[in-house]
């Protein structure tokens, strides 16, 4: 079995292990105040250890490419904005493992995830310009602005019919600015994420592919986790949080795996 | 020298565990077409490949870093002088 193969079991190990006490929840077995237990401890933690992985990737993958290579930048805003949601986990981990209360929300966490945007969008913005210097057919600059605006376009008609019941849905303001900030930080980034998407899909059967795979995938998927979240709280639909706790923690694991297969690709 | 078409299928075989096949053998067309390299004619010649290797090596060197973007070049000089030479 290589190192690649390894690696992508233990992740898928757990993933399915961090995931198993909410899929079990929302199949109706709850188990009781023990089954909530476990969620609690597996859930946060789970959602913390992928993000530091994450985060360390990206850290470690700036730190071995060299000063003058345009991927360097993109690999450091991108361990910066994963910092930041790290920081931002480990303040529920505070709150919900440590003091055993509920998050608040909003809390000091949100500061944490919302200043990491700038940052997650910086570096998907950096990293199209790189593959463009690579000189690798990759597609027009006209092919890349025509994807901008369609999925721009599609962003803002799904968003409308989602984000309306959540402006309309009685909350304290910040917690109402917040629900709509996610998904629409979230929309924002989507549009990075589906041109490199494109722009990664040529180089699939390689590395670089599953490396850009693993972190396209995981933000697609906390788009759909924060969009559900925003959707379901305004609902009152609590009852489905576990499906937007599986949604995170793969999206979390998903961008572990593509972080630390760059730095397996600079390493081996 | 081994012939061009030859050339360019070690280069693809060594650059596809990183690029995928198919971003490989679009970029050696690629690549091939700015340089003025015609796939189907005779044997590549040694600045023909040399220029054909910075190409490659430039995006290399953006995916997988200068260090082992030398070490993958390096094999493949080696998988083409082996292949002219048999």
């Amino acid at each position: 079995m290589s190192r690649t193969a390894r690696t992508d079991a233990v992740f898928l190990v757990a993933a399915i292990g961090a995931t198993a006490p909410f899929v079990i929840q929302l199949a109706g077995m709850a188990g009781g105040p023990a089954g909530d237990e476990v969620r609690r401890y597996v859930g946060n933690l789970g959602k913390l250890a992928f993000l530091a992985v994450a985060a360390l990737g990206a850290v470690k993958s700036a730190s071995r490419l060299e000063a003058d290579n345009p991927m360097r930048a993109a690999w450091r805003m991108m361990a910066a904005g994963l910092v930041g949601f790290a920081a931002g986990e480990v303040v529920f981990v505070v709150y919900e493992v440590l003091l055993r209360v509920p998050s608040p929300f909003p809390s000091l966490a949100d500061a944490f995830f919302i200043a990491s945007y700038p940052f997650l969008l910086a570096a998907l913005m950096r990293a199209i310009s790189a593959y463009g210097e690579t000189g690798y057919p990759i597609g027009t600059t006209r092919e890349r602005m025509g994807t901008a605006v369609a999925i721009g376009a599609a962003a803002l008609l799904v968003a409308y019919p989602i984000l309306k019941p959540v402006l309309e849905a009685p909350a304290a303001p910040l917690a109402t600015v917040l629900n709509i900030a996610y998904p629409a930080l979230d929309l924002a980034l989507l549009v990075p994420v589906v041109i490199l998407l494109r722009i990664a899909i040529r180089f699939r059967g390689g590395q670089v592919w599953l490396v850009w795979a693993g972190l396209l995938a995981g933000f697609l998927l906390m788009c759909v986790a924060d969009v559900l979240y925003a959707y379901f709280s305004a609902m009152g639909k609590e009852s489905l949080d576990p499906l937007v706790n599986v949604a995170f923690i793969l999206s979390y694991a998903a961008i572990a795996r593509g972080a630390l297969g760059q730095y397996e690709l600079l390493l081996h | 020298m081994p012939k061009t078409k030859d050339a360019l299928d070690t280069i693809v075989a060594v650059l596809s565990p990183y690029l995928g096949e198919t971003m490989a053998r679009s970029a050696a067309r690629a690549h091939c077409q700015k340089l003025g390299i015609v796939v189907d004619s005779a044997d590549i010649t040694r600045e023909q490949l040399d220029a054909l290797l910075r190409k490659f090596t430039q995006g290399l060197n953006i995916f997988i870093g200068r260090e082992k973007a030398a070490a993958v070049v390096g094999e493949i000089q080696a998988a083409v002088a082996a292949r002219g030479a048999s």
